[in-house]
C-alpha cells in the first residue's frame, strides 16, 4: 500500500466517523427541535452549551445504543439513546452533567439511556465534583418493560449513594412524571422553570378517573405549584437562560464535594444601604424582612436565597462572611410571624443537613414567637415534623453561631439552634426576649388566682403581664445561666459574628460509633 | 374510563378502573373526609392564621398589585401586614378593624 493510499482510506475514516457524528448530534430531527423550540425550550445539546463555561461542555457514550428487540425496537435507532452526557465547567468548577433530550423518543428512559446517565453519575462520585442532571423526558421507554424500571433504580441508588459526599442539581425542562420524579427528589437542590417544568407522580388522567376531579398539568405539578405549594423545588425561574444564571450562582456557593472547601472569594463589606439597626424595628410587634437583616451582616449584602416562595416564614440561603460561604436560616417575621410550623420545619432541616455534609458553618437568626398552634398543624404532624429541625441542628457538627434578635419562646427558642442543641456562641440583642411563652400567656397562668381574686382583674391582668414582661422579656435571665454567652448591641453584630467564625474554623466534635441516626422523616 | 368513585358506603368498599382493570379496595376514613381540589379563587384575599383586625388599608375602588398590604392582622404577638397575591381592584372589604378572624377567613373581594 502506498503512502498515499492510506491517507486517503485515513480521511476517509475521518470523513465517515464525521457523517456519523453529525447525525447523532441532530437527535430527534429537525422537526422535532422545531417542536421543541416552538415551546419555548433549548434542545439538550444547546442546554449543556448553555450552562457550561464556553466551548468546556464535552460530550462521550455518543454512540451508544440500546438492544431492545421487543415491539420492533430492533429496527430502530434511537441517537444518544435519548440523553447526552458529559463534563464540562460552570463558572470554572468542574461538573458532570447529563441532559434527557425530549427529541428522541421523547427522552423515555431505557436501560441503554440510565446506563448512561449512571456512567456519568459514577464519574462525579469518583472525581468528587458536583452532578447536575437536565430532566426532560415522557418517562419510561414502555417497550423496554422492566428494564427500565431497573434503570430508574440503579440512577436512585446513586442518587442516595452520592448524597452528603457530592451535590447534585436537578433542572426540570419539561416533563418529568411517574417514577422519574424521585431522582430529582433524591437530590440537594432542584430547579424549574415557568410553563416549562411539570412534575408528578400520576398525570390528571388517573387523577380524574380515580377520584373525578379534574385538573390541569400546570395547577397539578406545574413550577409555581412546585415552588410556593409542594416545596419541591428549590429555585423558580421564568426562562431557561434565568435557571441557568441561578445554577452558576449556586455552583459559586457550593463545594466540590465533602471533603474540599467551597471556593473563598475577597472579603467585602455589606452595603452601605444595609444597616442592622435600621432593619430591625424596636416594636417586637412590628414585622421585618429577616433578609434584610441578613444582607445587614454579610459579605456585599448577597444573601442568595434557597426556596423563597415556599414555607416563607422561615428564610434559608447562602451567604458569604469575611469570603467564605456560610449558611443563614432566619425566622421571617413578615410572614405569618415567623412562627415554626410543619413546612418551615421541614426546609430548615434539609437546609441544615446539606450545610453540615459539606462543611459550611451555619449562622441562625432567630426571632420567632414559638410553634404555630392549630388543629390542622397538629393532625398534619408538627409534632413529627417539628422534630426535624431539633435533630438536624442537633446532629450537626459545624460551627454553629446564634443571634437572638427579638423573640425567641418557648420550644421554638430551643429548636432554632440554642445553646442546649449544641450551639457554639449564643448572642443575643439588649432587645431580645427569652422566655418559655410569651408575657400575656405567662402572666395568665402564673398569677391566675391573683387576678381572678382582684376587685379589677383586668388592671391586675395588665400589672402581672408588665411584672412578667419586666422580670423575663430580656436577654438577662438566659445569659445569667450561661445559656446566651454574650449579650451584643446591634452594630456590634457583623463583628462578633466574624470573630465566632473565625475562631471555630477548626471546631472538631466527636460522636458516639453508629452506622447512622434515625432523624424523624 | 369509567366514572367513579362508587362508594358503598356501609362496607367502605370503593371501585374504580384504571387501564384496563378493576380495582375494588376499602377506603379510610381520611380518604372519604378528604377535599376535592377547586382552584384558587383570585378574587379572595384571606388570612393564613387567626387573628384580631387592627388595621384596614385598603378602600373599595382602590387598585392594589400583587404584595400590597390589605389589613393588619395581630397574630403570633405580631402586627401582620396580609398582603393580596394578585393584582386587581377592591371591590369590597370584608372586615372591619376591632374584628377577631379565623384561619382562611376572607378580608378583601377583588375585582
Amino acid at each position: 500500500m502506498s503512502r498515499d493510499q492510506k491517507s486517503q482510506s485515513l480521511g476517509q475514516k475521518i470523513n465517515d466517523f464525521l457523517t456519523r457524528t453529525r447525525k447523532i448530534m441532530q437527535g430527534g430531527g429537525e422537526k422535532a427541535i422545531q417542536k421543541q423550540q416552538a415551546q419555548g425550550k433549548l434542545t439538550a445539546r444547546d442546554r449543556v452549551a448553555t450552562l457550561c463555561d464556553d466551548r468546556s461542555f464535552h460530550e462521550y457514550d455518543l454512540f451508544v445504543e440500546h438492544n431492545c428487540r421487543d415491539f420492533g425496537m430492533d429496527q430502530k435507532s434511537l441517537p444518544g439513546d435519548g440523553v447526552v452526557t458529559g463534563t464540562g465547567t460552570v463558572q470554572g468548577h468542574p461538573v458532570c452533567c447529563y441532559a434527557q433530550d425530549f427529541t428522541v423518543a421523547g427522552g423515555s428512559l431505557g436501560l441503554a439511556h440510565a446506563r448512561k446517565i449512571t456512567k456519568i453519575m459514577d464519574h462525579a462520585l469518583k472525581m468528587g465534583v458536583p452532578l447536575i442532571g437536565i430532566n426532560d423526558s415522557g418517562g419510561a421507554r414502555i417497550q423496554e418493560g422492566v428494564n427500565s424500571l431497573a434503570g430508574y433504580g440503579e440512577i436512585f441508588y446513586r442518587n442516595t449513594m452520592a448524597s452528603g459526599v457530592i451535590p447534585q442539581i436537578s433542572v426540570i425542562l419539561g416533563p418529568c412524571a411517574g417514577g422519574a420524579v424521585y431522582s430529582p427528589a433524591l437530590t440537594d437542590f432542584v430547579f424549574v422553570v415557568d410553563k416549562i417544568s411539570k412534575m408528578f407522580i400520576t398525570g390528571p388522567e388517573v387523577i380524574k378517573t380515580v377520584l373525578g376531579e379534574e385538573i390541569s398539568m400546570e395547577d397539578l405539578g406545574g413550577a409555581r405549584v412546585q415552588a410556593e405549594v409542594s416545596g419541591n423545588a428549590h429555585f423558580f425561574a421564568e426562562s431557561e437562560q434565568e435557571c441557568f444564571e441561578q445554577i452558576k450562582k449556586l455552583v459559586t456557593f457550593i463545594p466540590w464535594n465533602n471533603r474540599k472547601p467551597s471556593e473563598p472569594f475577597p472579603a467585602k463589606a455589606p452595603r452601605a444601604e444595609f444597616k442592622i439597626d435600621q432593619v430591625v424595628p424596636d416594636d417586637p410587634r412590628k414585622p421585618y424582612d429577616i433578609r434584610d437583616a441578613a444582607r445587614a451582616v454579610c459579605d456585599d449584602s448577597d444573601f442568595f436565597e434557597i426556596q423563597a416562595h415556599w414555607a416563607k416564614n422561615i428564610v434559608i440561603g447562602f451567604a458569604r462572611m469575611d469570603g467564605k460561604t456560610v449558611g443563614i436560616v432566619g425566622n421571617q417575621p413578615n410572614f405569618l410571624a415567623g412562627v415554626l410550623d410543619v413546612d418551615a420545619s421541614d426546609k430548615a432541616a434539609r437546609f441544615i443537613r446539606f450545610c453540615d455534609a459539606f462543611d459550611i458553618p451555619l449562622v441562625s437568626l432567630v426571632d420567632m414567637p414559638g410553634y404555630l398552634p392549630g388543629v390542622d398543624q397538629e393532625h398534619a404532624g408538627v409534632i413529627r415534623h417539628g422534630a426535624k429541625i431539633l435533630y438536624a441542628y442537633s446532629e450537626a457538627t459545624v460551627p454553629k453561631i446564634t443571634l437572638i434578635l427579638r423573640k425567641a419562646y418557648g420550644g421554638g427558642y430551643i429548636a432554632m439552634c440554642s445553646r442546649h442543641l449544641g450551639a457554639d456562641f449564643v448572642f443575643a440583642w439588649p432587645q431580645a426576649e427569652i422566655a418559655v411563652m410569651g408575657p400575656e400567656g405567662a402572666a395568665n397562668i402564673i398569677f391566675r388566682k391573683e387576678i381572678t381574686g382582684a376587685a379589677d382583674p383586668e388592671a391586675m391582668r395588665q400589672e402581672k403581664i408588665k411584672e412578667y414582661q419586666d422580670k423575663f422579656a430580656n436577654p438577662f435571665i438566659a445569659a445569667r445561666d450561661g445559656h446566651v454567652d454574650a449579650v451584643i448591641q446591634p452594630e456590634e453584630t457583623r463583628d462578633f459574628l466574624l470573630h465566632a467564625l473565625n475562631v471555630s474554623r477548626n471546631k472538631h466534635v466527636s460522636r458516639p460509633d453508629r452506622k447512622h441516626g434515625i432523624p424523624p422523616f | 374510563m369509567a366514572d367513579i368513585p362508587e362508594s358503598n358506603e356501609e362496607r367502605q368498599i370503593i371501585r374504580f378502573h384504571v387501564d384496563g382493570t378493576d380495582y375494588e379496595t376499602h377506603s379510610t376514613r381520611t380518604w372519604r373526609a378528604r377535599k376535592p381540589w377547586v382552584p384558587t379563587d383570585r378574587t379572595l384575599v384571606a388570612t393564613q392564621i387567626p387573628g384580631l383586625i387592627l388595621e384596614v388599608l385598603v378602600k373599595p375602588g382602590q387598585q392594589v398589585k400583587r404584595g400590597d398590604g390589605m389589613v393588619v392582622l395581630e397574630a403570633m404577638k405580631m402586627a401582620n401586614t396580609v398582603e393580596t397575591p394578585w393584582d386587581g381592584t377592591v371591590k369590597r372589604v370584608v372586615v372591619e378593624v376591632g374584628q377577631s378572624v379565623a384561619k382562611a377567613a376572607v378580608l378583601v373581594e377583588l375585582e
